[in-house]
C-alpha cells in the first residue's frame, strides 16, 4: 500500500510541478480540484435552469423540445445544453482527480476520514444525477438507459419489480417521466447540496471558489467545446426499436454495458464492492494517531488565534472554566485534531523572547513538538552555526523538500510538523540571536499537507494576519521559498543565492524567483 | 518568452481537458446489437396456478371455525413456479423457471428474458407451464414473422386471451 502511495504521490507531484510552471501556483488546477468541482456544478446549475425553461416535461414533447434547443436556438439554448453536459462530464474528471489526489497525498486517514467517507455517497449521487439527466432527453439512448436501469432495479429482491414493463410492450406513462424530472431537477440536486455540506462540514477555511483566472479559463474552454462540438441527441425514443450503436457518455453510463454483458447482479455486486472498498479505505491500514494539541489553560489568554486558524475546526473558543478574568478559553476536539501545530503558530503567546529563563509555555501546545522544543532547537542551531560566515537557519516542514541535505557549516535546518506552526516572532528571534538570514520553506505554495499552513504563514509574514511579523524585523534577511518533495534542487539554488547575497554586504539580497 | 510558454501550456492543458471530456462523452461507440441483429424480449407478470389443490373442509372443521371464516374450501397460498420455453426455428433459446415472489410464494412471477437474434424470417414458439399439478405446457403460441434489423419484439402473456401477444 505504501509503495502504491509513493508512486501515485510522485506522479501527482510531477504533474503539479509542470502545472505550476504553466499556470503558476495560484491557478494550478490540481490545487483546486474540490472548488473546481463546485464551479462545474455552478455551470451545470445555471445552464440547467436555462435549458429547463425551454424543456417540456412530457414523454410526447421532451425530445422535440431538446431538438429545438439544439438545432433552432443553437446559439444560446444549444450552447447551454452542451455546457450542461460537458460541465457534468468535467466534474467527473475533477472529482476522480480530487479523490485520487487526496488518497495518494495521504489526506484521508486518521481524523481526516470524515471528508473521505462522506465523499463516497456524493460520487453515487453525482452518477445518479447524470443518469437521470440522460433519461430526460427521451431519445434512443434515454430509452436504453430507462430499460437497463429498470433491469437493475428489478433485480433487487426488495423491488420484486417489473419496472421494465413501464417501458417495453406498451405505452410509456407520463407519470414515470414526471417522477424522473422531479428527481433530476429537484430531489437529487437538493440531496447533493446537503451531502456536499456534510462533506466539508468538518474542515474550516474551505476553498469553495476556484481562483478567477482558472474559473474563467475553464468556462471559456467548455464554451468553445460547446460551440465546436455541440451535444446532440440520438434518434427519438421508440419502444419498437432496439439500439445498435449507442454513443454512451462513459463518464456516467459506464455501468450499462456491464449490465448487458454480465447481468444486473454483477453490476450491483461490482459497484457495491467498489463502494465498500472506498468506504473502508481510511482504515486500510488505520493511521497511527499522533498526540493531539493540548490546551494549557494557565497560559491561554483567550485570544482565539488557534480557533481562527485551525484548518480542521478542531480548536474552538468556549466559556472559561477556570474563573480567570477573560471570557473564553480554547478547547481542542481530539476527534478533529491532525496534530499539525498550526494552532501553536497562531497562539498570541507564542513568542520566544518570553520566559527566557524557564520552559516556554503557551496557551496551546503540541506534545510531539512543543514550542519550547522549537526554541531549544533554534538556540542549538544558532550555537552550532556561530562564527561561520553566511549563517542561515532554515525552517521547514515534514511534508516539503527534505532539509537535512542542506545542513553544512553555517546552515542549520529545523523541521516542524507544518510550517504553519512557526510563530513569526521566531524569525526575529533567530536574526537577533545570531543568524544572518532565515529561510522559511514547506509544501509548495498553494498545496499544504495540512491544507493552509503555508498560506497562513505568508499572510502572517506579510502582516495581514495575526500573529504578525514584527515591523522592526529586517525582511531582506528572510527568504520564503515554498518547495515540495521534488523541488530540493531548486530550493538549494535559492538558498545558495540568498546566502551569497548575505555574504556580499555590497550586493543586494536577491529576490527569489517565481515559486515552483 | 516564459509568459508565452505559460500561455501555450495553458491552451494545451485546456485543449487536452476538453478533448478528454468530449471523447468520453460519446466515444467509443457501444455496439449493443450488431447491424444485422434484432432483439426479442419476453416480459410480463403472471400469477401462476396454486401449487396445491384446494381442499373441501369437513362439517366438523367448519363448525370449529368462527362463523365469519367458514369458507367451504381451504387453499394454501403458494403458487406454482412459471416455466417458460422459447424456441427459435425449432431450437431452444431458453427454458427458464421463474419462482413466485413473496414470503409465502404467493406473488405474481415476473418473467423476463432477452435475446439478440439475426434479423430475417423466423419461426418463434413460446410455451408456458404455470401449474405443477398439470403436466406439460398449458399455454403456447407459435408465429412465423420477419424481424427487421434493430427491431425490438416484445412477447407478453395476455390473461384475457389466455395466450401470448407479440408487440
Ligand atoms: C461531488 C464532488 C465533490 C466535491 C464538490 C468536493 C469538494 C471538496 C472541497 C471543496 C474540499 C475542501 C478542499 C479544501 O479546502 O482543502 C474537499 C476536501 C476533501 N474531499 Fe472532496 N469533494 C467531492 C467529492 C469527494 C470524493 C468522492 C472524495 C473521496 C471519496 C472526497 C474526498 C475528500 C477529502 C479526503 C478531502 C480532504 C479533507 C482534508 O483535507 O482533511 N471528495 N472536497
Amino acid at each position: 500500500m505504501s509503495r502504491f502511495h509513493t508512486l501515485g504521490n510522485r506522479l501527482f507531484s510531477c504533474m503539479e510541478k509542470s502545472f505550476n510552471l504553466g499556470f503558476g501556483n495560484r491557478w494550478n488546477p490540481f490545487y483546486h480540484l474540490g472548488s473546481l468541482t463546485f464551479f462545474f456544478f455552478w455551470i451545470v446549475l445555471i445552464s440547467g435552469i436555462y435549458v429547463f425553461i425551454l424543456f417540456e416535461t412530457s414523454v410526447g414533447h421532451a425530445f422535440q423540445s431538446v431538438e429545438y434547443m439544439t438545432h433552432e436556438q443553437w446559439w444560446l439554448a444549444g450552447v447551454m445544453r452542451s455546457l450542461h453536459r460537458y460541465a457534468s462530464d468535467a466534474a467527473i474528471i475533477s472529482i476522480f482527480l480530487h479523490m485520487f489526489r487526496e488518497f495518494f497525498r495521504d489526506r484521508y486517514r486518521g481524523v481526516r476520514w470524515f471528508s473521505w467517507f462522506t465523499g463516497v455517497p456524493t460520487l453515487w449521487l453525482t452518477v445518479v444525477l447524470g443518469i437521470s439527466g440522460y433519461w430526460l432527453v427521451w431519445d434512443q439512448l434515454a430509452f436504453y438507459v430507462a430499460v437497463a436501469t429498470s433491469e437493475l432495479v428489478d433485480w433487487l429482491p426488495i423491488a420484486q419489480g417489473s419496472m421494465v414493463l413501464n417501458f417495453i410492450g406498451g405505452e410509456v406513462s407520463d407519470r414515470f417521466f414526471t417522477l424522473m424530472s422531479f428527481l433530476h431537477l429537484l430531489a437529487f440536486p437538493v440531496g447533493m447540496v446537503f451531502l456536499l455540506w456534510i462533506h466539508v462540514s468538518r474542515i474550516s477555511h474551505v476553498d469553495f471558489v476556484p481562483p478567477f483566472g482558472l474559473a474563467m479559463g475553464t468556462l471559456a474552454a467548455l464554451t468553445v467545446l460547446s460551440l465546436i462540438a455541440p451535444a446532440v441527441s440520438h434518434g427519438p425514443a421508440d419502444p419498437g426499436l432496439a439500439p445498435t450503436t449507442l454513443h454512451l457518455d462513459w463518464f456516467y453510463l459506464n455501468i450499462y454495458p456491464l449490465i448487458d454483458t454480465l447481468g444486473p447482479g454483477w453490476a450491483w455486486g461490482l459497484s457495491l464492492s467498489v463502494t465498500a472498498l472506498l468506504l473502508v479505505l481510511p482504515w486500510l491500514p488505520p493511521q497511527r494517531p499522533e498526540p493531539v494539541a493540548e490546551v494549557n489553560l494557565e497560559a491561554c489568554n483567550g485570544c482565539g488565534g488557534c480557533a481562527r486558524d485551525c484548518p480542521f475546526g478542531a480548536a474552538s473558543m468556549q466559556p472559561r472554566t477556570d474563573g480567570k478574568g477573560v471570557l473564553l478559553q480554547s478547547v481542542v476536539d481530539p476527534a478533529l485534531c491532525t496534530a499539525c501545530g498550526i494552532c501553536v503558530g497562531a497562539c498570541g503567546a507564542s513568542n520566544p523572547y518570553r520566559q527566557a529563563r524557564s520552559d516556554l509555555t503557551i496557551g496551546i501546545h503540541l506534545p510531539r513538538f512543543t514550542v519550547d522544543e522549537l526554541r531549544r532547537q533554534t538556540d542549538r542551531a544558532l550555537e552550532t552555526m556561530a562564527g561561520h560566515p553566511g549563517r542561515i537557519l532554515i525552517y521547514g516542514c515534514d511534508h516539503g523538500a527534505g532539509l537535512e541535505p542542506f545542513r553544512e557549516p553555517g546552515v542549520e535546518p529545523i523541521t516542524l510538523p507544518c510550517t504553519g506552526m512557526l510563530p513569526p516572532s521566531f524569525l526575529d528571534y533567530a536574526l537577533t540571536q545570531g543568524a544572518e538570514g532565515v529561510v522559511v520553506t514547506g509544501c509548495r505554495s498553494g498545496d499544504c499537507h495540512f491544507r493552509i499552513g503555508n498560506r497562513l504563514t505568508d499572510e502572517r509574514l506579510a502582516g495581514l494576519r495575526d500573529p504578525k511579523l514584527f515591523t522592526r524585523t529586517d525582511r531582506s534577511r528572510i527568504l520564503v521559498h515554498w518547495a515540495g518533495a521534488g523541488d530540493r534542487q531548486r530550493l538549494g539554488q535559492q538558498i545558495r543565492r540568498f546566502r551569497a547575497g548575505l555574504e556580499d554586504p555590497n550586493g543586494s539580497v536577491p529576490v527569489p524567483e517565481e515559486q515552483a | 518568452m516564459k509568459r508565452l510558454g505559460a500561455i501555450l501550456f495553458q491552451i494545451g492543458a485546456y485543449g487536452l481537458f476538453c478533448a478528454l471530456v468530449y471523447y468520453w462523452s460519446v466515444n467509443p461507440g457501444y455496439h449493443y446489437l450488431q447491424p444485422h441483429e434484432a432483439e426479442i424480449r419476453v416480459a410480463f407478470k403472471h400469477a401462476a396456478q396454486l401449487k396445491e389443490p384446494c381442499r373441501q373442509r369437513t362439517r366438523e372443521e367448519l363448525a370449529r371455525l368462527p362463523p365469519n371464516m367458514r369458507s367451504a374450501k381451504e387453499c394454501s397460498r403458494e403458487r406454482s413456479p412459471v416455466i417458460v420455453k422459447l424456441l427459435l426455428d425449432g431450437t431452444f433459446l431458453t427454458r427458464k423457471t421463474f419462482p413466485p415472489p413473496g414470503l409465502h410464494g404467493d406473488g405474481s412471477a415476473f418473467i423476463y428474458a432477452k435475446f439478440s437474434v439475426p434479423a430475417g424470417a423466423h419461426h418463434l414458439e413460446i410455451r408456458m407451464d404455470d401449474s405443477l399439478r398439470q403436466p406439460g405446457f398449458e399455454v403456447s403460441e407459435a408465429r412465423t414473422l420477419t424481424l427487421d434489423p434493430g427491431q425490438l419484439l416484445v412477447i407478453a402473456h395476455d390473461v384475457e386471451r389466455q395466450g401470448f401477444v407479440f408487440h
